[in-house]
């Protein structure tokens, strides 16, 4: 704690060493996040990219009392989700939702089933499932009410169960 | 008893594919970029009278005396490890202020390739820790790059450590950075760069700890101070002793 304290203040400071020092711990967490939410690799780094830097934009704003991690995951999250929301906006072509699927395919019987929801659907299992966000953590991203967020997670559980109950899943 | 579906879905959490090299150059530059921009707004804010060195050239700029310098410089030649490492410092260098253009980002720098093959040892200094080594390649423009080494890595063989660019814009005397390292965990490495050529030693006002005085070689001036203790302030002494520049923590 002591040493991230002083990595973020040299970087709130300007030196170098300290940005690379933190750009390494912030990265992973960062990637991680972004293509969890996103699901593919090219809205991935889009989102990666947008949250490395506003990561540093806001260093200045980070309580270095607590734990970094959650901090960056958080922004990172939001990030990934603006992404969504502009792509969203955006025609996809054949191509493209042809890639998204076969990437989930690789991924497994329940990433294909996952990837099959709606985005809204797909996005709330995301943040529940794989980030551990709690339904109330979820609306505050999202600005959603809990309600509405809560009623979605059922519908994608529901449909997820249906699917997967279909292929005979069960867990490992 | 907890639902199947939940650990089902629980179990399977995507594993991100790994990010392309260009992919994570890419982001380092955007992150070196926008906290590069916390040195220059300091130094706006506390208005200093004596400049610090750039992040990979995009910050500061020694019109002139960068270039005088920049010839001066000579030493042991630098083996290829540390070559390679200048290679790698000048392809992110590029990222970034390719990033910077292409973010709208107004530069007083200007790209000049790093020559990687006229790298030299300039210094080196002993901690309680161990030893840090500096390197210094010119650029084409006649400014220059260093690497402090505080190590090289178990298993990819290659130097660790700062590797920093100066700008081209104008600058003043005295350049000055400190960092810590896990290599070095109880020390913080200081260096000094300076831009005038009278000065020969630098002393350093520190806080929680010893005062230094440090040798200026080629341009550079390197020491440590224990990690819990601060520079405050510098100062650069003529050979007789005379203050010719000052630098200050607090502006």
């Amino acid at each position: 704690v002591e040493d991230l304290r002083h990595t973020v203040e040299l970087v709130r400071r300007g030196s170098a060493a300290a940005a690379d020092a933190l750009f390494a711990l912030c990265w992973p967490v960062v990637w991680k996040a972004a293509y969890t939410i996103t699901g593919n690799p090219g809205l991935a780094e889009d989102a990666a990219q947008d949250a490395i830097e506003r990561v540093f934009s806001r260093i200045r704003t980070f309580d270095s009392s607590r734990p970094l991690e959650p901090w960056v995951r958080r922004i990172a999250v939001n990030a990934a989700v603006d992404v969504l929301r502009r792509e969203r906006r955006q025609p996809v072509s054949i191509a493209q939702a042809e890639d998204s699927q076969s990437e989930a395919a690789e991924g497994g019987v329940v990433t294909e089933a996952v990837a099959a929801l709606t985005e809204e659907k797909r996005l709330v299992i995301a943040l529940h499932y794989w980030l551990d966000y709690s339904i109330e953590q979820i609306a505050r991203i999202l600005g959603e009410p809990v309600g509405t967020v809560a009623a979605r997670l059922s519908r994608a559980r529901a449909e997820l169960r249906s699917r997967l109950e279909e292929q005979h899943v069960r867990p490992a | 008893m907890s639902d199947p579906l939940d650990l089902i879905l629980r179990q399977s959490r995507p594993v991100p594919p790994v990010p392309s090299g260009e992919t994570v150059a890419r982001a380092r530059a955007a992150a070196l970029y926008v906290a590069s921009r916390f040195r220059r707004a300091r130094r706006i804010r506390v208005g200093l009278v004596l400049a610090a060195t750039g992040l990979c050239g995009l910050l500061i700029s020694p019109v002139g005396i960068g270039g005088e310098l920049g010839k001066l410089l000579s030493g042991t030649p630098a083996p290829e490890p540390i070559q390679q490492s200048f290679v790698g410092l000048d392809k992110t260098r590029a990222s970034m202020l390719a990033y910077a253009a292409a973010a709208g980002h107004e530069l007083h720098d200007r790209y000049s390739k790093v020559i990687a093959d006229a790298a030299v040892h300039v210094t080196s200094i002993g901690t309680v820790d161990g030893p840090v080594d500096l390197w210094a390649a010119p650029t084409e423009d006649g400014h220059q790059c260093w690497l402090i080494q505080t190590g090289t890595g178990k298993v990819s063989g290659q130097p660790s450590g700062l590797s920093t660019c100066e700008g081209t814009g104008p600058v003043h005397s005295i350049g000055f950075d400190s960092f810590w390292t896990d290599e070095l965990p109880d020390v913080d490495i200081v260096h000094v760069r300076l831009y005038e050529d009278r000065i020969v030693q630098v002393d350093l006002t520190v806080e929680r700890g010893q005062d230094r005085s440090l040798p200026v070689t080629e341009g550079h001036a390197l020491g440590w101070i224990p990690h819990a203790a601060r520079v405050v302030g510098a100062v650069g002494r003529d050979v007789d002793g005379e203050v010719v520049a000052r630098w200050s923590a607090s502006g």
